[in-house]
């Protein structure tokens, strides 16, 4: 708990416990390994999209709740430059994937 | 006090629940194999477990935080469905069954040994757009026993146009195909419900079509962005060529050619169609660098082929960036149809490259027939 909250900083969470954020940053990193589980297990490409799309949104997850863990924004920030550069990426692939047609 | 107490009990509650459905979404994920079950558990995880998680920012009693996360679930939420949208778009097509070779072959066109009717298939929804399409079907010269079926295939969506056609599609159906009828040409017409482009494509598939012949709506950017133009999906998709109607008069065809197997099937349905006997017809071919002797034979060949076929031919080379080129000659020499022909969705240097057909497709002012070679077969 030392590690993770900003010394002198215990007074910020006022309505969450650090327990809380810190089991909710655990288990978001958790999520996280599935994530990238699935995307090794991906059959295809589609699959393999599909998978970075989830992979991008549970590294947001993990951005938010290590942001409410430390008590700064910064982390946020980062987390909505990844969902934007998530979106585009699975916009453009979906399109290449799209136009590429039926071909295996 | 108490009002961050509560707010800390919302926030954590918010946290649990953002983490479960996470968690829920994520074991759909891992044990369901299939694509389109994959993006429903996908939406637990994309949707409501990241924005929950983000509204629990409330628990923290900081603005920066606060602003932050509402701004990233506002940016996830909108951007979260359209994904979902376009990988399960991508999705259909991918897994899109596929028409059987022999309805393929049957509908071809190049197939039949002597064409002498036509089974033309016209899609029609009421709009202006496909009004276009039908008076340009009624000023051809269609050859005896001619069968023209008219599609109108809706989902049930209201349209984006004020149409009266709306209201009573059959009795807009039955005036628009009697006034197709003639005495050697058949004209009968269909309503069919499903997603109109799936639709379409199966209703040409079973009835042998050997053109199908569309309007063309202007699409926004986003859309165009995103892939989503009617016409040119009908145009990958569709087992036969497609005429993508933006004139209604038929009296000039450009007629583009450059040696390779996909401009000889274009040029064999200008030779082979009898709606081709009266308009002028401009061979065109454009060369990329400044054209050695021996190229203009191309364009010799293909003219030589339509004069044996009683074709009116005037020939033209030009150099430079071909879509453009075309779409310049088309303008600069008022032709009302451009006939191209385009390998389909195949290769990898046709996705990074760009098809010269999508392009005409895209730019071009005046109708655009885009031709299939023969022995396109879909892999699957």
């Amino acid at each position: 708990m030392r590690i993770l909250t900003i010394a002198g900083s215990a007074g910020w969470c006022a309505g969450m416990p650090d327990t809380i954020t810190i089991v909710a940053f655990g288990w978001s990193t958790l999520l996280l390994g599935l994530a990238g589980l699935l995307l090794l297990r991906a059959p295809d490409t589609l699959h393999r999209l599909l998978a970075l799309d989830v992979l991008a949104t549970t590294l947001i997850m993990v951005l938010t709740t290590l942001s409410y863990v430390r008590g700064v924004s910064y982390y946020v920030d980062a987390a909505l430059a990844l969902a934007l550069l998530s979106f585009t990426a699975t916009i453009v692939s979906a399109r290449y994937i799209i136009r590429r047609g039926r071909r295996p | 006090m108490t009002l961050e107490m509560i707010l800390g009990a919302i926030a954590v509650s918010l946290l649990i629940g953002g983490c479960a459905l996470a968690t829920v979404g994520l074991i759909g994920l891992i044990f369901k194999p299939d694509l389109f079950e994959q993006l429903h558990a996908a939406g637990l995880v994309t949707g409501p477990g990241v924005v929950l998680i983000l509204l629990a920012s409330i628990g923290t009693g900081r603005t920066e935080i606060i602003t932050s996360a509402i701004l990233v679930a506002g940016f996830v939420l909108v951007t979260g469905s359209i994904s979902t949208h376009v990988i399960a778009n991508a999705g259909a097509r991918r897994y899109a069954p596929v028409p059987a070779d022999g309805a393929a072959a049957v509908a071809d066109g190049s197939e039949r040994s002597d064409a002498t009717g036509m089974r033309v298939v016209i899609a029609y929804d009421g709009s202006p757009a496909a009004r276009v399409a039908t008076d340009l079907a009624s000023a051809m010269d269609w050859p005896a026993d001619t069968v023209i079926r008219l599609l109108w295939a809706t989902d049930d969506e209201a349209p984006a146009y004020p149409a009266d056609a709306w209201a009573n599609p059959e009795k807009d159906l039955e005036e628009v195909a009697a006034g197709l009828r003639r005495p050697d040409v058949a004209v009968d017409a269909q309503l069919v419900h499903g997603e109109s482009v799936e639709a379409i494509v199966d209703a040409t598939v079973a009835f042998g079509a050997d053109l199908l012949m569309v309007g063309s709506r202007r699409r926004g950017v986003v859309q165009s962005v995103l892939g989503m133009s009617a016409a040119g999906d009908l145009v990958d998709r569709a087992p036969c060529p497609v005429l993508v109607a933006r004139s209604t008069t038929l009296r000039s065809v450009l007629l583009t050619t450059d040696g390779s197997g996909q401009s000889d099937a274009a040029a064999e349905l200008v030779a082979r169609w009898p709606i081709f006997d009266l308009p002028r017809v401009h061979v065109v071919n454009v060369v990329a660098a400044p054209a050695p002797t021996g190229r203009g034979r191309v364009v010799d060949a293909t003219a030589a082929r339509l004069m044996d076929a009683g074709r009116d031919v005037v020939t033209a080379v030009f150099q430079g960036h071909p879509a453009t080129r075309i779409v310049e000659a088309a303008h600069a020499r008022n032709i009302d149809l451009v006939v191209i022909g385009s390998r389909g969705r195949t290769g990898l240097s046709r996705t990074l490259l760009g098809s010269v057909a999508g392009e005409v497709l895209a730019s071009a002012n005046c109708s655009v027939l885009i031709a299939r070679p023969p022995a396109r077969r879909p892999t699957s």
